[in-house]
């Protein structure tokens, strides 16, 4: 869409939605001090102008409604959304604060570049409320695991995602090259000793195999979750081989081990955790039955249906899952309270059962926003060292499972979990599915491990052991284990 | 490399829980200087710690980690310093039942800031029954917007399970990779 008031051809008019004074001078401020070819102002400055694009943000007290008021009032103007926590189903483009005046104004161009019939952004705009919940929770909107993905995929999470990582892509880069560098020496360690080495060892591997190719590779592995879980051959075909993760590691040449894929869109999980994100009430249901109740706008919610229940629900994300939503203040008097975060986390868990989300492949970096609330969350083995790894930098599963050699259902377990709670920070794209070539063990063999790679290869110096006081950190570990 | 000496600094506001928190895991009675509160404390707690509270982590017949616990108040702050330096970490407790906790949190970071140059930093918030706000997620938010991304918990300082998890954090944040 090209800006509409020719008499200014190179003034874009920009409409803030959700904004107090303060945001609005940050924004008019950016503006004044953008010095190119295209100007912009915002729509107080240019009165009589249309406007030709809307930043909404959805942070402010009024939340998501500033955004369904906008778009019911503006349903064809592009718009960009602004806020801290991008949902990952966001219903148009997502700028993720703090805004950065080099993604802000790409963005903002990009935005005026979408040509207006083809545009996902209008595309999204024009649909029915009720196919798209973020417009408008007033009326069901039925959801399924395939419709949620194709319909709800950001358009811009690439942007939004490299906004959020900026300050950090060095590391990233660094993080990226370090691995390269760690797994060639790890194949080269690997030709040498292959025949005795039994350490986890990471590879490159193909993309994944077209649908019709699955099949077959389900009914050879031992990971088969459902009928509906992607479950893939790792190795090229003419050499694919299929081995389950129960298989000893030790053999004389690296097998491949295939995981498990779920769609954290999908079922009540998906639901539930894209209700949190938008801050939305709603009442959820499955098969017309309400099992919970939603507030997240309240840090709230309440369990319609014992867990036993809704536990049996997230073993199968094909149910049709929809919600409604709600605005009475009286909770049923057989609903028994339960925190949002509690919730979605446990959901998480019964939903993922081990498997690798959709989303995630062997390189994506993967970062935690900051440290979940372990101690009233439910268990999950080696979160707290996961935590404290996610937290420091991104990372990828390759990087994870060589350095912490955790086993790799706990850690889908909680990748999973710390996505429900909204902690996670990744590209929302489709990415290949790529896995580790052996079975990570722990506990590692420490020494060995740092004689096979070098941990100046691949770990951040930040977290390599400190000589003479990992013996002190490690016995005290011991110790409160032990407590 | 850092040198440790063998201590675990508890800071934190009068009635955190600092006390509870070191006697929940230690393995000796505390050793606790409590006095009869005579100043605005007394709206909080009958007593406070004047000087310190010490408890001991043995890890075997010769090595002991030590447990520290700062006063409260701020008048003591000078302690601080002292007991801070060398410290394994800093085990940040917050009453969510004061006035201002967040506030609270603002002053005790700057206070051990030296500290956490070179320490990592935990913070259990205590009392989230009585008052559930500001939620952990909001701590954990603002924290995000310095960078910060320390382990906070919400925590009973009588849970020994809780404290236990307060000092896990503590060594995985040193050393993800730690092993016992």
């Amino acid at each position: 869409m090209m800006p509409s008031n020719t008499a200014q051809a190179r003034s874009i008019t920009v409409m803030p939605v959700g904004m107090d004074t303060r945001k609005l001078s940050v924004f008019r401020m950016a503006f004044r001090m953008h010095h190119s070819h295209q100007h912009y102002q915002l729509l107080d400055e240019a009165p009589g102008l249309n406007p030709d694009l809307a930043i909404v943000d959805v942070d402010s007290i009024t939340g998501w409604n500033a955004w369904h008021d906008f778009r019911a009032e503006h349903p064809h103007l592009p718009a960009l959304i602004v806020t801290t926590t991008p949902p990952s189903d966001a219903p148009a483009a997502v700028l993720r604060k703090p805004i950065r005046i080099e993604t802000l104004f790409p963005q903002m161009r990009e935005l005026l570049r979408q040509p207006p019939q083809t545009s996902p952004l209008r595309s999204m705009a024009e649909q029915p409320a009720a196919q798209h919940p973020a417009h408008n929770a007033a009326a069901p909107s039925r959801t399924t695991s395939q419709a949620d993905i194709s319909g709800h995929t950001p358009v811009s999470d690439a942007a939004a995602y490299v906004a959020s990582v900026a300050p950090t892509l060095d590391a990233v880069i660094s993080q990226s090259q370090a691995a390269h560098r760690a797994e060639a020496a790890a194949r080269q360690q690997e030709s040498h000793s292959a025949a005795t080495s039994d350490l986890p060892q990471l590879m490159d591997l193909p993309d994944e195999q077209p649908e019709a190719e699955t099949a077959s590779a389900e009914d050879k592995t031992a990971l088969a979750h459902e009928h509906d879980d992607v479950v893939r051959s790792m190795l090229p075909p003419a050499s694919a081989h299929h081995t389950s993760t129960t298989q000893p590691a030790a053999q004389a040449e690296p097998h491949i081990i295939s995981y498990a894929r779920f769609d954290p869109h999908a079922g009540l999980f998906g639901l539930v955790a894209r209700l949190l994100r938008q801050r939305s009430n709603a009442v959820v249901r499955v098969r017309e039955v309400p099992v919970l109740i939603v507030q997240a706008a309240q840090d709230k919610a309440w369990l319609l249906q014992p867990l036993d229940s809704l536990q049996a629900l997230c073993a199968h994300t094909s149910q049709e899952v929809d919600h409604q939503a709600w605005n009475d203040s009286t909770v049923p008097a057989r609903a028994e309270e339960i925190r949002p975060q509690t919730l979605a986390w446990q959901l998480a868990i019964w939903t993922c059962q081990g498997r690798l989300m959709r989303g995630i492949s062997a390189d994506t970096p993967i970062r935690l926003r900051y440290w979940p609330n372990l101690t009233r969350l439910a268990p999950i083995p080696e979160a707290m060292r996961i935590t404290a790894f996610l937290t420091r930098t991104p990372v990828n599963l390759k990087l994870i499972t060589r350095l912490l050699k955790v086993p790799p259902e706990h850690l889908f377990n909680y990748l999973a979990a710390a996505y429900g709670i909204g902690i996670l920070d990744l590209p929302n794209r489709n990415t290949t599915l790529q896995v580790m070539s052996t079975e990570p063990v722990r506990p590692p063999p420490r020494k060995e491990a740092a004689a096979a790679v070098s941990p100046a290869d691949t770990a951040p110096a930040s977290i390599q052991t400190a000589p003479g006081s990992g013996s002190l950190l490690s016995r005290l570990l011991k110790k409160v284990i032990g407590l | 490399m850092r040198a440790y000496d063998n201590k675990i600094i508890f800071a934190g506001p009068v009635g955190a829980g600092k006390t509870t928190a070191i006697a929940a895991i230690s393995d000796i009675a505390p050793v606790t200087t409590d006095a009869r509160a005579s100043d605005m404390t007394l709206n909080r707690k009958d007593t406070t710690t004047v000087a310190l509270d010490y408890g001991v982590l043995m890890l075997d017949e010769a090595t002991k980690v030590h447990l520290y616990g700062t006063p409260g108040q701020e008048r003591f702050d000078f302690m601080w310093d002292i007991l801070s330096h060398g410290g394994i970490g800093l085990i940040l407790l917050l009453d969510n039942t004061r006035a201002n906790p967040v506030k609270d949190l603002q002053f005790f970071l700057n206070a051990f800031r030296d500290m956490l140059k070179v320490a990592p930093l935990v913070i259990g918030v205590t009392k989230t029954d009585v008052r559930a706000t500001p939620s952990i997620e909001t701590y954990a938010a603002l924290l995000e917007k310095f960078d910060m991304r320390p382990p906070i918990f919400e925590i009973d300082a009588r849970s020994r399970e809780d404290v236990k998890k307060l000092v896990l954090a503590l060594l995985f944040s040193i050393d993800p990779g730690l092993e016992s």
